[in-house]
């Protein structure tokens, strides 16, 4: 019969222990391995002694207690499939929340299985900001951009403008970061496209990369920005 | 082996599973701190920390029906919750890394930044630690992380040997069922 657990953990100790129950622990594999298990435990606490827990501030459970507070508890018997884009639509927070919301859907679709996942084809995206597209010199009205959040395919940068022209070269779509000294290219606008959808990542709009740009390029191997825009709007 | 807080836990999960908000108050007291922390270790920002927190807290209530009391702890649920969304957190800035590069016209791959296992074992043992209670926590904390002598640790507590000795053999195999709780469900 196998010695009871504070047998083990005296054997972990290095304490003595009656000679019958260290015979049986040395044959027993089992007890070998809690014993095993206690002496890492052990060690791990030394590791862990001097680490201290950090609270979050008591406004991220107001958050969340914000977040959850509408969302009335179904029967235990009969969960309804979350309906990701009216979450979505409901969240009103700015920058992060855009990538915490994508990060949430990854989650509970993980965590709940297929039913999101499943559900999310036939479901309308969710226009998480919006900005009109204008001249840089006349502020001529020229299209409009709107970031979309979709269960499906995650977070879409679509573009639509009245036909462009790329001249001898071509049309890209950038991203210019708030700071004005940084930004990133997300594609090429194909020629006489009006509209466009271009997939991004959320932590690009979380460091600031707000600003859409639509500028004319040549095919010259130079991937840095042309310098001729011939729209841009602030996604808010 | 029933553990002295396997019954609470398991009636806490039970609870939130189905779609007690008070549950998902008590969760959120009794785990915040090892959320954050493991958020903040492995993210280094109060800032990105804070809204992982919030995040793991509205997954795991939207997520709640997929909570099984009987597989692993709460506190592992939460932290196998916590690692997804630290990892999504981390595969983003990755990306973003890369489309910067690629802006500057700068060649190669940029490696993607993995969760540290070590990091998180590490707070995931220290809140073990902490739900222990006094004095059982200190004790453990003196006998293995100080290496004090179990004689050493009564006299400075001024509690009896016996008393010292039982409390870090209880302490360790409570500590050992919370850790593979965890690491059962958080894997």
């Amino acid at each position: 019969m196998h010695p009871e657990d504070e047998i083990l953990a005296q054997l972990a100790l290095g304490e003595s222990v009656d000679p019958s129950a260290a015979a049986h622990v040395a044959g027993c594999e089992s007890c070998q391995a809690v014993v095993g298990e206690l002496r890492e435990t052990m060690s791990l606490v030394g590791e862990a002694a001097d680490e201290e827990l950090v609270a979050p501030p008591a406004s991220v459970w107001e958050s969340i207690r914000a977040e959850v507070a509408d969302e009335a508890a179904p029967a235990p018997t009969a969960p309804a499939a979350p309906s990701v884009p009216d979450e979505l639509a409901r969240r009103r927070r700015p920058a992060f929340g855009w990538i915490a919301a994508a990060a949430a859907i990854g989650v509970v679709a993980g965590v709940v299985g297929t039913q999101v996942v499943g559900n999310a084809p036939g479901l309308r995206p969710t226009v998480l900001a919006q900005t009109q597209l204008d001249t840089l010199d006349t502020g001529t009205r020229g299209g409009e951009a709107e970031l979309l959040s979709s269960a499906a395919s995650g977070l879409d940068l679509r573009v639509q403008v009245k036909p462009l022209d790329p001249g001898d070269g071509y049309l890209e779509v950038w991203l210019i970061n708030t700071d004005l000294k940084r930004m990133v290219s997300i594609g090429v606008l194909p020629k006489d496209a009006t509209v466009q959808d271009f997939r991004i990542t959320g932590s690009l709009i979380e460091q600031g990369y707000v600003i859409v740009d639509i500028s004319r390029e040549r095919f010259d191997d130079r991937p840095q920005h042309s310098g001729d825009s011939l729209l841009r709007g602030s996604l808010s | 082996m029933p553990s002295d807080s396997a019954l609470p836990s398991a009636e806490l999960a039970v609870r939130l599973r189905n779609g007690d908000q008070q549950a998902l108050a008590e969760a959120f007291a009794q785990h915040s701190r090892l959320v954050h922390t493991v958020a903040l270790r492995t993210l280094g920002n109060h800032h990105d920390a804070e809204d992982v927190t919030q995040q793991v807290f509205v997954a795991a209530w939207r997520g709640r029906h997929g909570l099984d009391p009987a597989r692993g702890s709460l506190a592992g649920w939460l932290v196998g919750i916590t690692k997804h969304v630290i990892a999504d957190v981390m595969a983003q800035r990755a990306r973003s890394v890369r489309n910067l590069h690629a802006v500057a016209a700068e060649a190669g791959p940029t490696a993607t930044p993995g969760l540290d296992g070590t990091v998180v074992d590490k707070v995931v043992v220290a809140a073990a630690l902490a739900n222990l209670g006094e004095p059982r926590a200190t004790i453990l904390r003196l006998s293995f992380g100080e290496e004090h002598t179990h004689e050493e640790i009564a006299q400075r507590l001024d509690l009896p040997l016996g008393t010292v000795k039982s409390h870090i053999r209880r302490g360790l195999l409570q500590l050992r069922e919370d850790i593979r709780e965890v690491r059962a469900d958080a894997s």
